[in-house]
């Protein structure tokens, strides 16, 4: 018994000091390299919080900042990553929302280069070029890993006070994904070794024992039985009500997935699903940027090897786009 | 016996625990770190990944 006793603290103690090992290591591996789950797992912990409303799950915590993926962020006093706004609407301002997830928050980019910067200053100089005695505010309320439903609550629960004069509800395709309840372990927060194990282990899990690609895994988010599609489409059901109900304009951008760009979009079925449920849901303006980028190698617009998030030339190509929509169309008066 | 003999036999059993001992931190060792390299390698590429493996 002594000796069985002897055995396990033995192993025990090794298990440890191996585990202590491997946190150096890793901690030493990702300050010369960039890895996507830990610094996920870094925003979640450093800037994101339960939020108090059950329907829009989690939210920034407000006047925090970070360094994440590379670049600096600074979240405002609303839990916003954008400059200071006052909730109430001053005169002469034409004010822009943009609702979104971690493309529009503008994960791995410099704060100064994201689309709802770039799109603030050209908006703002249009403005100023046909005369208007109008300044324009876009602000940005995008937070990572947010589907359309929370999107959507945060609008009908925050969003509104600021009273938009129109709002961009950024659609990506990983939106009819269902809400995420799950929580990590609190250990994640401390340890990169427990980062690192966690996301290793669950992408293990996805790549030998799922039988979806991450093409099928999308596809079949889109089926007409699965819960997420259908909240995403009541959600923005419930968005077109809020114009209606509020008075803005509101206009609902396709931001592509950048794995899939090139000379034909890989999702663009899905895209066109997400057009019809759209315009059955009774919006009127709908900008599909996929076609933006067929000139682009998609490894060219990726925030890093293994993010295909947006970098900053991508965030260039949205802001533009979105620009020439709003303008050309006269969406924006 | 006598008390060298003892000591003796006390020496030697010493010696073979403290063996089997380090022989057991050796193997717990390159098996955790076997683990973590296995699964290091196995799911080195996540390129094509959704962008669903965030922890919240």
């Amino acid at each position: 018994m002594k000796n069985f006793l002897a055995t396990v603290l033995t192993i025990f103690i090794t298990v440890i000091v191996c585990v202590g090992m491997l946190e150096a290591v890793i901690r030493i591996m990702y300050s010369q390299k960039l890895d996507y789950q830990v610094e996920m797992s870094r925003y979640a912990g450093s800037l994101k919080r339960d939020s108090a409303n059950y329907d829009i799950g989690h939210e920034h915590r407000p006047n925090k900042k970070a360094h994440l993926m590379g670049v600096d962020v600074t979240i405002n006093s609303h839990g916003f990553r954008d400059k200071e706004y006052p909730v109430e609407k001053p005169q002469g301002v034409y004010r822009v929302m943009l609702l979104g997830d971690s493309l529009t928050f503008g994960w791995g980019a410099k704060q100064d280069r994201i689309f709802a910067v770039e799109l603030e200053r050209k908006l703002d100089k249009y403005f100023k070029t046909a005369g208007k005695n109008m300044k324009v505010q876009v602000i940005n309320t995008g937070v990572g890993n947010y589907n359309t439903d929370q999107e959507v609550s945060f609008y009908e629960y925050r969003g509104r006070k600021f009273k938009p004069d129109m709002v961009i509800l950024n659609y990506f395709i990983n939106d009819a994904e269902p809400t995420p309840r799950q929580k990590s372990p609190l250990i994640i927060k401390y340890s990169y070794f427990a980062m690192w194990l966690w996301g290793r282990i669950d992408t293990f899990k996805r790549k030998y024992f799922s039988n979806e690609d991450y093409s099928s895994y999308y596809n079949n988010l889109y089926d007409d039985s699965r819960p997420g599609w259908q909240k995403t489409r009541e959600a923005i059901k419930r968005l077109v009500e809020a114009s209606k109900r509020d008075g803005f304009t509101l206009a609902l951008v396709m931001l592509p997935e950048l794995h899939a760009v090139g000379e034909t979009y890989g999702f663009q079925d899905i895209n066109d699903k997400v057009r019809a449920a759209a315009i059955e849901a009774g919006v009127e303006n709908i900008l599909d940027l996929a076609m933006r980028f067929k000139r682009e190698a998609p490894e060219s617009l990726w925030v890093s090897p293994d993010d295909a998030h947006p970098n900053e030339k991508a965030h260039a190509i949205i802001a533009q786009g979105i620009y020439d929509y709003v303008t050309s169309r006269e969406i924006i008066k | 016996m006598t008390e060298a003999g003892k000591n003796g036999n006390s020496d030697g059993s010493m010696g073979q625990m403290i063996k089997k001992r380090v022989k057991l931190v050796i193997i717990t060792f390159v098996v955790v770190i076997l683990m973590a390299l296995i699964l290091m390698l196995s799911t080195e590429d996540v390129s094509i990944a959704p962008f669903v493996y965030a922890i919240f």
